[in-house]
């Protein structure tokens, strides 16, 4: 392919604001999108940390906040996270760099409106960032004190509080909004790509799973966003007009507003988690050195999750008033989940039998996702039981089972590929010793933090509360404990990866021996990934077939 | 609280079993995955690297047994989860059942009994009697929940919904508000007194409690009512206008008028709060109370107010 | 159209040739996907009016009633007559007959201007009779419905200009009219749209 051209230019040349903002190249694009969603992930980590804090102990003993600054600080640590940091999470960063390469393309399919997804991204962050200019937090008898219009309705923007609080809830509305559209986008660039770039060879068939997990998780964010879109579009009308669609005044329907909600924010968990599962089917193989088990089975699933994924919002409604056969068949629909999950699974699992296994910190988090996301799978089955869904709801459990999906799913996913991709993505190699202290930090700390919460949430301990009874006080404060380790593992965590970034050893073309193509091009690639357009001969999970050949 | 597995109710009983066996299922199939996880990962450790691996792709037979066995799982979890469900949401229609209205409001509940008495943030109930909760919020999303008993279901503006517990142990059970509701949500908390059939005889005839004074029962309310979230008795700031002197202060509307606040205002203020605002404060942070509070007891609050000078 | 010398290759203001007939392909995919989620912003509405009739149909009676049914008809015409100029101006993209497609784009224009006017007449006789978004969950759905629509007319009446404008820089020819294939794609979408929400607002009023 290449042939070791002396004087090919890094797609990381020539720097400069101008050729970086205004870069049609899926690779700079993906770049900037992942430092603007880490200084997201920052903030609402912080505002996880102060979470955290004001909970160590009940407030009787100890107090940070009042219990408005609890929940704005609760809210934005949701609504930051959800909308800024995990939707584009994985697609929009990884998915962007190495789609196009991947698939043996040089680009997605309409760049410009790839450079406009990441604008749109901008604006809409800016927007939610708007809702909190205004007068800044104060200190009045020692406690912080946050200004009424800083956002305090949950991410869910759940009617009639939504209407009714003072709070600005349309910057946030309208940010979310817009966020939308450069889903969207996204979602739509990759699922032509993938249909129209293929390179010649590349059959579906060859394709890597990431890309088959990318078009899953695209389809959704093509077909779920704008029901979120509209039903923000009318919260906005009914602050702005009052149109009564979302209370009860006029006769609208406040619980219209969840199904309409949930209808976008159920699929949505599958556009974060199905590319963290695409992420780990990709380093598994490569680690074990061996050919994925069950490639179609894994690639078909991810398919099916997205299809199943909008026959199955109804279970954030069990106690809501919802009829008897409603709530009935949308828990039997939500079982149906469990099964295409169960089978991913069990295929990673099968990949390493018989392999060659090396736990460089990569292979780590591929495990560890494993790992998390097994008991993440697991506690949703009594979520979606309806006996038992009516206890736990709105529980502490329910927080910690999607923190278990989302923290221990998606963001270790994101992290292992990070540091799988980081030597393609830069040319260097990360501190393996460092690297594995930041895995087993997180690890630790992250159980640390959501385990207890599984037993408060069987103790009947509600969320979303700013104080709590005397008999949950352990419980919380070790949960508390673990999540502050949680939170330091990712300063080391991107620490190791921004030094790797500058001063990291030069790594070679393919350091961990894949054999998928963003391997084939130097690292880090050209500007056009390919001199010539690759063709493909064989199925990219061959592992292992030259020593046994 | 008490721990997961001691429901107090029959109903909760079948809860909880149901509730064990998935907890035994879920760490059964974690062990499984996890244990096999954790072997091939250190049987197959890279030992030199020219190791042979397998070149196995994959196998129909496996996948089709990993297909069907969840299936069969999830299928069964579903039917053996609907059954006490099921039971949970179909109403008792025994004629010795006691309906009671229950209202939400942001940041209390209280209870409207068929013979007329309310009761705010604790509710009474006889042992062994199915009763059945009529709910209706009169301003956001709110959920009653009563941990021991197994039950929960939103509170809802637009409907109402329904929840029904049969209590066979006497003693006194929380309740929590889970669904968000701002500010005070998570001091939305109130109790379920599940009386003996003798306590709850002295209670239907108003025997249970000592005779308060006007005074007392206004401080009580104060309490349960939430007056206490907004309203302070010491003059410190808060949602709404201390209570501490108010009685005969002058107040600034928020149209500039002035009022010296009387019996009258403060009926007024208590049913129609938005009617007359005390300039600063904004309008619709509490709720009506009209309807809520008895005519008694609202001059029983004025009382205790009068005495905060 | 040459590119700016200053701009780096691989930036926005870049422009790369590519082959047409494949842009055109990718292209027309896309906008069918993009087509996908306007159904799907819509459906939020329509789903909304639904429930709404189910719930309340005599509000629902009474408001179609105080609607104007020939206003209403007179638009439907106008832009069944915009879709079939729009179809004429792809067919001139088509075979490349330059003079056709710029004469059915402004005709086109010229339609969406008279929804436009007849839209506006609509509107203010609601208004002055005191009907306003949140009047009752009738006119909610109306006026979010229809400004919704109006608000896809207004872009859907750029992407026309913009395609005109192309088309009098000789932009179009047998070889390359993927973008007047497409915004043909987009403004019979919104024709759609009219095609449903006409009938479900106006004519259902007894």
């Amino acid at each position: 392919m290449s042939s070791a051209s002396q004087e090919y230019q890094p797609y990381l040349q020539p720097g400069g604001f101008k050729n970086w903002f205004f870069s049609v190249d899926h690779k700079r694009i993906g770049l900037m999108y992942l430092y603007s969603i880490l200084i997201f992930f920052l903030i609402a980590g912080l505002c996880a940390m102060a979470v955290r804090a004001e909970l160590l102990f009940p407030n009787a003993n100890h107090q940070i906040f009042d219990h408005h600054g609890y929940n704005i600080m609760f809210t934005l640590h949701g609504a930051i996270m959800v909308f800024l940091f995990i939707v584009p999470g994985i697609p929009a960063t990884l998915g962007n760099f190495l789609l196009p390469i991947m698939i043996g393309a040089k680009d997605v399919a309409f760049p410009r409106l790839n450079i406009l997804s990441y604008w749109i991204y901008v604006v809409g962050a800016i927007a939610v960032v708007w809702s909190l200019i205004g007068p800044l937090p104060s200190i009045e008898n020692g406690l912080i004190k946050f200004p009424a219009n800083w956002l305090d309705t949950g991410w869910t923007f759940y009617t009639p509080y939504s209407i009714q609080s003072s709070a600005g809830v349309i910057p946030v509305t309208l940010g979310a909004f817009i966020l939308g559209f450069a889903s969207i986008l996204t979602g739509l660039n990759f699922v032509v790509t993938i249909h129209k770039f293929r390179a010649p060879g590349m059959t579906w068939h060859r394709l890597p799973l990431f890309v088959w997990a990318l078009y899953s998780a695209s389809l959704i964010q093509i077909l779920a966003t704008p029901i979120i879109g509209i039903t923000l579009a009318l919260l906005i009308m009914e602050r702005v007009l009052e149109i009564g669609f979302f209370s009860a005044a006029l006769g609208g329907d406040p619980i219209l507003f969840e199904n309409f909600f949930w209808f976008y924010s159920h699929p949505v968990v599958y556009i974060m988690i199905l590319p963290a599962m695409g992420v780990v089917a990709e380093i598994l193989p490569v680690f074990a050195k061996k050919p994925i088990f069950g490639y179609r089975a894994i690639a078909y699933s991810s398919l099916a999750i997205a299809l199943v994924s909008f026959f199955v919002w109804g279970h954030h409604l069990f106690v809501s008033g919802m009829s008897y056969w409603s709530r009935w068949i949308f828990s039997l629909l939500t079982f149906a989940v469990a099964i295409p999950t169960a089978i991913k699974v069990f295929n990673w699992i099968s990949t390493l039998y018989k392999g060659s296994i090396r736990m460089d910190t990569p292979m780590l988090y591929a495990c560890g996702f494993i790992f998390l996301f097994t008991i993440a799978g697991l506690t949703g089955l009594p979520l979606a039981t309806l006996s038992t869904d009516v206890f736990l709801h709105d529980t502490y459990f329910v927080v910690a089972h999607f923190h278990y999906t989302m923290q221990g799913g998606t963001v270790v996913a994101l992290v292992g590929g990070l540091y799988f991709w980081w030597p393609k993505i830069y040319g260097r190699m990360y501190n393996e010793t460092v690297g594995k202290i930041g895995f087993w930090m997180l690890f630790l700390g992250f159980n640390a933090a959501f385990m207890p919460q599984f037993i408060l949430g069987y103790m009947g301990m509600p969320r979303r509360y700013a104080d709590y009874l005397g008999e949950f006080a352990e419980l919380h404060f070790a949960s508390s404990l673990g999540a502050f380790i949680n939170g330091l593992a990712y300063v080391v965590i991107f620490g190791n990866l921004l030094w790797a970034a500058k001063r990291g050893k030069v790594a070679s073309k393919n350091p961990f021996n894949s054999l998928s193509l963003e391997w084939t091009v130097p690292s880090p690639p050209p500007l056009t990934n390919f001199d010539e357009v690759p063709t493909v001969t064989t199925w990219t999970y061959g592992y292992g077939e030259e020593q046994n050949a | 609280m008490s721990s997961f597995f001691s429901s107090v109710t029959e109903l909760g009983g079948k809860v909880d079993f149901i509730q064990f066996w998935l907890i035994l299922l879920m760490v059964f199939w974690f062990v499984a995955c996890n244990a096999v996880m954790i072997y091939l990962m250190l049987r197959y450790r890279e030992r030199s690297p020219d190791q042979k691996t397998s070149p196995i792709k994959g196998s129909h037979t496996l996948e089709f047994i990993w297909t069907v066995v969840p299936t069969i799982i999830v299928a069964l979890i579903f039917l053996f989860g609907v059954g006490a469900w099921s039971e949970m949401r179909t109403m008792p229609t025994d004629e010795d059942r006691l309906e009671i209205s229950v209202t939400g409001q942001k940041w209390s509940w209280s209870y409207k009994y068929p013979d007329g008495r309310v009761e705010a943030s604790d509710m009474y109930v006889p042992q062994g009697k199915p009763v059945v909760l009529k709910m209706r919020s009169v301003d956001v999303l709110h959920s009653f929940f009563i941990p021991e008993f197994r039950v929960k279901e939103d509170v809802v503006p637009s409907i109402y919904t329904y929840l029904w517990f049969k209590a066979d142990v006497p003693g006194s059970y929380q309740v929590f508000c889970t669904e968000y509701c701002g500010d005070n949500h998570s001091a939305m908390l109130g109790k379920v007194h599940v009386l003996s059939p003798e306590d709850w005889q002295k209670y239907m005839k108003n025997e249970l409690f000592p005779v308060l004074t006007p005074v007392e029962e206004g401080e009580q309310l104060y309490v349960k009512r939430a007056c206490v979230g907004c309203h302070s008795k010491d003059g410190s700031p808060a949602i709404g206008p201390t209570f501490q002197g108010l009685m005969g202060r002058e107040e600034e509307m928020a149209d500039g008028t002035m009022i010296v606040v009387d019996d009258n205002y403060l009926v007024e203020s208590i049913k129609y709060p938005n009617r007359k605002l005390v300039k600063g404060y904004p309008a619709g942070q509490m709720p009506s109370y009209d309807g809520q509070l008895t005519d008694e007891q609202i001059e029983n609050i004025i009382a205790f107010i009068k005495t905060l000078q | 159209m040459s590119a700016n010398p200053n701009w780096e290759p691989g930036t926005f203001f870049h422009l790369h040739e590519e082959d047409p007939v494949e842009e055109y392909e990718n292209f027309k995919l896309g906008m069918w996907i993009f087509l996908a989620t306007e159904v799907l912003l819509f459906g939020g509405i329509f789903a909304g009016l639904f429930i709404f009739k189910y719930n309340w149909p005599e509000v629902f009676r009474l408001g179609s009633q105080a609607l104007d049914w020939k206003l209403g008809s007179v638009n439907t015409v106008i832009l069944l007559c915009s879709s079939y100029t729009m179809a004429m101006a792809v067919d001139g993209a088509q075979r490349g007959k330059n003079k056709q497609l710029k004469l059915n784009l402004l005709l086109t224009l010229l339609f969406a201007f008279g929804f436009l006017v007849v839209k506006y007449f609509e509107w203010s006789s609601k208004f002055s009779y005191g009907y306003f978004p949140g009047s009752d969950l009738f006119f909610s759905v109306y006026f979010m419905s229809t400004g919704l629509h109006l608000l896809h007319v207004l872009i859907g009446m750029s992407f026309i200009g913009l395609v005109y404008f192309r088309a009098r820089q000789e932009r179009y020819h047998e070889e390359n009219f993927g973008g007047v294939e497409v915004c043909g794609l987009y403004w019979h979408l919104v024709d759609l749209i009219w095609i449903f929400l006409f009938p479900l607002l106006y004519l259902l009023r007894h």
